[in-house]
């Protein structure tokens, strides 16, 4: 417990002092002697690291990406978080035996032959992370990215929120994205599985808050399967980026550096100083491969890179709402025509479907009356869109929006009443809604909200303000004028009619919402009653 | 320490009147060892040299925290200092009578309970049994820093303060919170001049001129009741007292804001706003009482602006606010011991923090100075 050494050397006797009845302050000779012993730990400014998550159910291909990252030589320094070593990582757990100390409260960090660092934590990653940033860690400037693997039924909510550490904190890590990986054969099996209480189940949460999916085991599906499948979870999530895979191979540049959450961080990432001469080579090349990956990312929008971050931002923001926003299934309705048409993302069944509900209804049988929302298809998690021209109060938009993320079902349930006294009218007439139909004999879920994404027109400024909600966090931050994106937005135009969307809407606010028992009509009607225009913010029958 | 008078010792090895004494057994705090010169001193030695380690291994020494506290050193440990202050070494561990409620980590070093709580994003409201609980630890918090304070003067090492805090709150029937809180080593925490937060109490004497926060945490009856306070130590510069002035100031701002209904990451925006007119800065890199400073601690009210603090104050919700300012900018620091938290530019930091209740029209402060209470530094000029 002390560190007195056995072979203590003959000091000096010093007098003996009668007034004095305390010890002798310590000299100024040994204070320099260790503070020349010593290495610098004191705090040194980094930029704040990206975090990517990576879910994915077990036998998704989650690990065969992450042997991949541990094993090949992509050039990418990226200090992985993993559930454990051995079995399909490829990495015996011979090889980190002796470094391992065998105690749970210290995670021990292996350097491996690629450049990355490894290092496995059966408990809370956070301790892992700081052991890895904390002031003076051995591996400070040795890593660029870091992965966390989180295990197989991991709902990744909790731990986004907990990443997305306030900016004004200044913490070493940033949350940059959310990767899913998916098993292309099983997953709508999995989608379907039922969980008690009608939750939601942890495929439906890793594909409805991921930034990208991996739609993986590409190579064992038919056209027809993949578009299906594909379909099945842009319906989901449609502000995600889906890229199809075959044993999880992937360009790492495209699921590093998206920046999903980084709202007030306009700088864009500096890259961090290089700790020896021999590493400046290395940082030079990972600079480079930053600034191509950032152009292809760009390029691939239609953005030029020589704006400033302070446009690039919201601008990038306007075309991933504006593309998720066309690509939702409550977004505009398809207009394609063709006759047995089987694209699932156009939407056919669920017209079909819908279509037989009404006839049921009109032929006495049960079913649902016309305008009613689809019982089976609420309770799956999907995307809905939502806009409106006129300006919004921002006072009256936060208080919407916080009856809908610390309103949730299943939050505390301090939560509840917290929000329905701050969002006065509008949380009570939502609670009105549920009432009413409940009184009427009909079930009405609320409304379960698990990410949301948005560019807002708000009232009295001529800044788009850029809005993100994840979890029960959520931000609203100012980004560049309006009338400046839309210059720039200009060059955008190509990709955005693409997705059949017009550039050059004008002044609007844009939101798309991914959640359960979402009813499209409702939430529109809740989001206009948030404008300026709207003066009671009362509740039309 | 002996009381003997000098003339009275004799060499520890020969009996002959002493004149010297070994040099470690004084830094080390322990009785005097005297010898009447350095040839009797230097054949003492292999045996003698026992007694300092038997001591160290036994607690009785003072010795320099390490390790957040799971070890000590007989050296001061090598860092990069930010400013002017050292650590010095801390004395033998405070015994709390076993009479007295303890948490469950003052035998384990481990708040499991606080652990589970780390998943709660919002602030609970509190039943009237509760708050009764809360308030009256809230009350002995206040009455043992009432005490702590009328102690601090030129002179006190802050072991003294630390020793004033433990046995005040074993009277009051109190187990003193920060006591082997993740193994932090004493009863309060003392924070002087460049130290944010978390000073450990060591045999550092205040001088005059030094600012130094103390806060006290009280657990009693099942709750803890959470304060502090910054003072200051003789005659102080006129920056050091606006920099306490001001974060007086932006703590009881943010508590005239508190009303049912006041979203929490407000808070953080009235506290900044104030702060920065003054010209200083909130520190942000410690959060709350939490362990891992680099994320959330739950639940936690930042100080900082544009926060994305969770919930909405509801009456009956209890909670801390404990700004922290400092003229500097930068993350702060922190030093070898693990806990002790510094500006990373040297340059002083104060403190001040109350436990609020929100009331159905605005908050009560559950902390609020006694009439009785010594007076801060502009109270004490009036």
């Amino acid at each position: 417990m002390n560190t007195l050494s056995d072979d203590e050397d003959l000091p000096l006797a010093v007098p003996l002092c009668p007034d004095s009845e305390k010890p002798a302050p310590e000299t100024a000779a040994s204070h320099k002697e260790a503070a020349a012993q010593s290495q610098s730990t004191a705090a040194v400014r980094h930029a704040p690291v990206p975090v990517t998550l990576i879910t994915g159910y077990l036998g998704a291909g989650k690990t065969t990406l992450v042997r991949y990252i541990v094993n090949e030589r992509h050039g990418f320094r990226i200090a992985v978080i993993l559930n454990e070593y051995g079995g399909e990582t490829g990495l015996e757990s011979a090889f980190v035996q002796n470094e391992q100390g065998g105690r749970a409260d210290v995670p021990q960090w292996v350097e491996l032959a690629n450049g990355c660092l490894c290092c496995s934590v059966k408990a809370e990653f956070v301790q892992a992370l700081e052991g890895l940033l904390g002031t003076g860690s051995e591996h400070a400037g040795k890593f660029d990215y870091v992965l966390v693997e989180t295990t197989g039924l991991a709902n990744p909510g909790p731990i986004m929120s907990e990443l997305w550490t306030d900016e004004e904190l200044e913490a070493a890590v940033v949350l940059d994205g959310v990767v899913a990986v998916v098993d292309g054969r099983n997953v709508a099996r999995q989608l379907d599985e039922a969980r008690p209480g009608g939750a939601a189940n942890e495929a439906q949460l890793q594909v409805a808050l991921a930034d990208v999916i991996l739609l993986n085991k590409m190579d064992l599906l038919s056209e027809d399967q993949a578009a299906a499948v594909t379909g099945q979870l842009r319906a989901i999530n449609s502000a995600a980026a889906i890229i199809p895979t075959s044993h999880s191979k992937v360009d790492l540049a495209r699921l590093l550096n998206r920046g999903a959450y980084h709202l007030r961080l306009l700088e864009q990432m500096q890259p961090l100083p290089a700790t020896a001469a021999g590493d400046e080579a290395y940082a030079a090349a990972v600079d480079q491969t930053k600034q191509q990956q950032q152009q292809q990312q760009q390029a691939a929008d239609g953005i030029t890179s020589a704006l400033p971050p302070a446009v690039q931002q919201p601008l990038q923001w306007l075309a991933d709402v504006s593309a998720a926003a066309a690509a939702a299934t409550g977004g505009t309705a398809s207009s394609c025509t063709a006759s047995g048409c089987s694209n699932p993302a156009h939407q056919h069944h669920e017209q079909q479907h819908h279509q037989q509900q009404q006839q049921q209804h009109s032929s006495g049988q049960a079913g649902l009356g016309p305008g009613e929302p689809c019982r089976a298809h609420d309770a799956a998690v999907r995307t809905i869109a939502l806009r409106v021209a006129q300006p919004l109060l921002l006072e009256r938009f936060r208080a919407w929006v916080e009856g809908l993320i610390w309103d949730h079902p299943a939050a505390a349930k301090d939560h509840k009443a917290a929000a329905a006294a701050a969002g006065g009218g509008l949380a009570a007439a939502a609670e009105d809604g549920v009432t009413a139909a409940a009184a009427a004999g009909r079930e009405v879920a609320r409304a379960e909200v698990l990410r949301m994404k948005g560019l807002l027109n708000v009232a009295g400024s001529s800044r788009a303000h850029m809005f993100q909600a994840v979890y029960d966090l959520y931000d609203i931050v100012p980004g560049a004028d309006w009338q400046v994106l839309h210059k720039h937005a200009a060059a955008a135009a190509a990709a955005a009619a693409a997705a059949g969307q017009q550039a050059g809407d004008g002044v609007l606010t844009r939101l798309v919402l991914i959640g359960r028992h979402l009813d499209q009509q409702q939430l529109q009607q809740q989001l206009e009653q948030c404008c300026a225009a709207c003066v009671d913010g009362e509740a039309t029958a | 320490m002996a009381d003997q008078q000098h003339a009275g010792l004799l060499c520890l090895r020969c009996e002959a009147p002493a004149q010297l004494q070994c040099p470690k057994c004084v830094s080390m705090g322990l009785a005097k060892a005297p010898y009447c010169s350095q040839e009797c001193f230097k054949a003492a030695w292999p045996e003698h040299k026992a007694v300092h380690k038997s001591a160290a291994a036994a607690g009785e020494a003072w010795l320099f925290c390490t390790k957040r506290g799971k070890s000590r050193s007989a050296t001061m440990p090598g860092f990069a200092w930010t400013g002017p202050l050292r650590p010095a070494r801390i004395g033998p561990p405070r015994t709390v009578p076993d009479h007295i409620p303890r948490p469950d980590y003052a035998d384990t070093g481990v708040p499991e309970s606080e652990l589970e709580s780390k998943q709660q994003r919002a602030v609970a409201i509190r039943s009237p049994e509760e708050i009764a609980g809360i308030r009256r630890a809230c009350r002995v918090g206040r009455e043992v820093l009432d005490a702590a304070a009328a102690a601090v003067r030129p002179g006190v090492t802050t072991d003294e303060i630390d020793r004033v805090v433990h046995e005040a709150m074993v009277e009051a029937g109190a187990y003193p919170s920060p006591l082997n809180y993740f193994n932090f080593p004493k009863s309060v925490c003392t924070s002087v001049n460049e130290v944010i937060c978390h000073g450990i109490p060591d045999q550092r004497e205040l001088a005059d001129g030094d600012i130094v926060n103390v806060d006290v945490t009280a657990f009693i009856g099942g709750y803890h009741g959470d304060l502090n306070e910054t003072f200051t130590v003789g005659k102080v510069d006129e920056a050091g007292k606006a920099l306490i002035k001001v974060t007086h100031d932006a703590l009881m701002k943010a508590v005239e804001a508190c009303k049912p209904g006041l979203r929490y990451r407000e808070l953080g925006d009235v506290i900044s706003k104030h702060v920065q007119q003054a010209g200083m800065s909130v520190v942000k890199t410690y959060c709350g009482h939490g362990i891992g400073d680099l994320f959330h601690c739950a639940p936690n009210i930042p100080h900082y602006a544009h926060n994305k603090a969770v919930g909405v104050m509801k009456e009956g919700q209890g909670f801390p606010t404990a700004p922290m300012v400092h003229r500097g900018q930068g993350r702060g620091g922190l030093w070898p011991d693990g806990w002790t938290a510094v500006t990373a530019d040297g340059q002083r930091s104060a403190q001040f923090e109350h436990q609020l209740l929100i009331t159905a029209t605005g908050a009560e402060v559950l902390t609020a100075r006694l009439p009785s209470s010594p007076p801060l530094w502009w109270e004490a000029e009036q």
